[in-house]
C-alpha cells in the first residue's frame, strides 16, 4: 500500500516526525512524504520539499495523510482518494479545524486532531468508506462573468 | 486610449488555487478575452500566479502572532504606488480578490478611486468570518460566501457555488 503525506506550503514537522517514526510498525507500507520547509528531515521515509508534479503523488498513493488545507482536501475529495486529515493547530486562525468538522459531519475523511493517534487512523483508513463528494458546477465563474461584461462592455470613458 | 483591465488580488496557497480555479472557470466562457487584460497582484507566497501579467507585493501574514505589524504600513505604501501605476496604464473597473490581507488593502485603495469590488470569502470558513472577509465585507460591492452555512454571519453574502 503506497501511503503519501502532504502538508501544503506550511511546514506541519510533527506530522513529519511522527509519520517517519511510525513507518517501521506499517513496514509492508511505502511512505512518501512532501514536507514543504520543514526543518525535520526524516530517516525512514521517501520525502522532498515541493514538486511540481504532485498529481503523479496523488495518483500514485492508495491513501493520503494531509494537512487541512482547503485546496488540498477539496481536490483530493473530488478526485476519490481516501484521506486521513490532520489540522496544524500551530496557527493563530482555527479555519482548519472548520474545515475538519465540515468533513467529519458529513463523513468524507478521517480526521487526526491528536497527530500522535496517526497510527490507529492508519488502521482505522482500512474499513472506512467515505461518502462520494462532487465538485460544484461553474456557477460562481459565470456570475463573475456576468459581472465583468456587464462593467466593461456598458462602461464609457 | 488605455487597454480595459480586470485585477486579481490574491495570496498564496488556497488563495492562489481559489483565483485558479475562478480565472480557468471565466476563460471557459469568455468571449472578450482578447481585449480585456488579466493582471494578477500577488503576495510575495504566491507560486503559481494565475496570469502572465504579475506584479508582487509583500504583505505581512500574520499566521501565527502580530510580530510582523510593523511592515505593515510598508506594504499599504507600496500597494498605494502600484494602485496609481495601474490605474494611470489601464482602464480599470473591477477587482477581484480571493483574500487574504493582500486582497483588502489592494481592493480598498481602488475603492476609494470609485472601482467595483468583488471578494470572495475562503473555502474553507463554514462558522465563522476571516479576519480579511469581516474586512472586505464592509465595502466589497459582490461578497461571495462559498458555504451556505455563512449566510447567517454574512447576511449581504452571495452564495452561488463552491469554486
Amino acid at each position: 500500500m503506497n501511503i503519501f503525506i502532504t502538508v501544503g506550503t506550511t511546514p506541519f514537522e510533527e506530522l513529519i516526525r511522527i509519520c517517519d517514526n511510525i513507518s517501521d510498525d506499517f513496514g509492508h507500507w511505502h511512505f512518501t512524504a512532501q514536507t514543504a520547509n520543514s526543518k525535520y528531515i526524516p530517516r525512514k521515509i521517501e520525502h522532498f520539499e515541493f514538486t511540481n508534479k504532485i498529481e503523479t503523488h496523488y495518483k500514485a498513493a492508495d491513501l493520503i495523510i494531509c494537512h487541512a488545507g482547503a485546496g488540498t482536501v477539496y481536490k483530493l475529495l473530488e478526485d476519490g482518494k481516501k484521506i486521513i486529515v490532520v489540522p496544524n493547530t500551530n496557527r493563530r486562525e482555527n479555519h482548519q479545524l472548520e474545515l475538519c468538522k465540515f468533513l467529519e459531519d458529513n463523513n468524507l475523511a478521517l480526521v487526526v486532531y491528536n497527530v500522535n493517534t496517526i497510527a490507529d487512523a492508519l488502521n482505522q483508513s482500512l474499513s472506512f468508506k467515505a461518502a462520494p463528494y462532487h465538485r460544484d458546477d461553474n456557477s460562481l465563474s459565470e456570475a463573475v462573468q456576468k459581472i465583468i461584461l456587464n462593467l466593461y462592455s456598458t462602461h464609457n470613458q | 486610449m488605455k487597454k480595459k483591465a480586470v485585477i486579481l488580488v490574491y495570496g498564496g496557497g488556497g488563495h492562489n488555487e481559489q483565483m485558479k480555479r475562478l480565472y480557468n472557470g471565466i476563460s471557459q466562457n469568455a468571449n472578450n478575452r482578447n481585449e480585456l487584460n488579466y493582471i494578477s497582484i500577488c503576495n510575495s507566497d504566491v507560486k503559481n500566479p494565475v496570469t502572465n501579467d504579475v506584479y508582487y507585493l509583500k504583505v505581512p501574514l500574520f499566521k501565527k502572532n502580530f510580530n510582523e505589524l510593523y511592515r505593515l504600513p510598508l506594504s499599504v505604501i507600496s500597494s498605494i504606488f502600484l494602485a496609481i501605476k495601474l490605474v494611470r496604464k489601464y482602464e480599470i473597473n473591477l477587482i477581484i480578490s480571493t483574500g487574504p490581507l493582500v486582497g483588502v488593502i489592494f481592493s480598498f485603495i481602488l475603492k476609494l478611486a470609485q472601482k467595483k469590488v468583488i471578494y470572495i470569502e475562503t473555502w474553507s470558513r463554514f462558522y465563522t468570518k476571516s479576519s480579511s472577509g469581516k474586512l472586505a465585507y464592509l465595502f466589497s460591492d459582490y461578497f461571495y460566501i462559498q458555504n451556505k452555512s455563512l449566510k447567517s454571519i454574512y447576511p449581504k453574502g452571495i452564495y452561488v457555488s463552491r469554486l
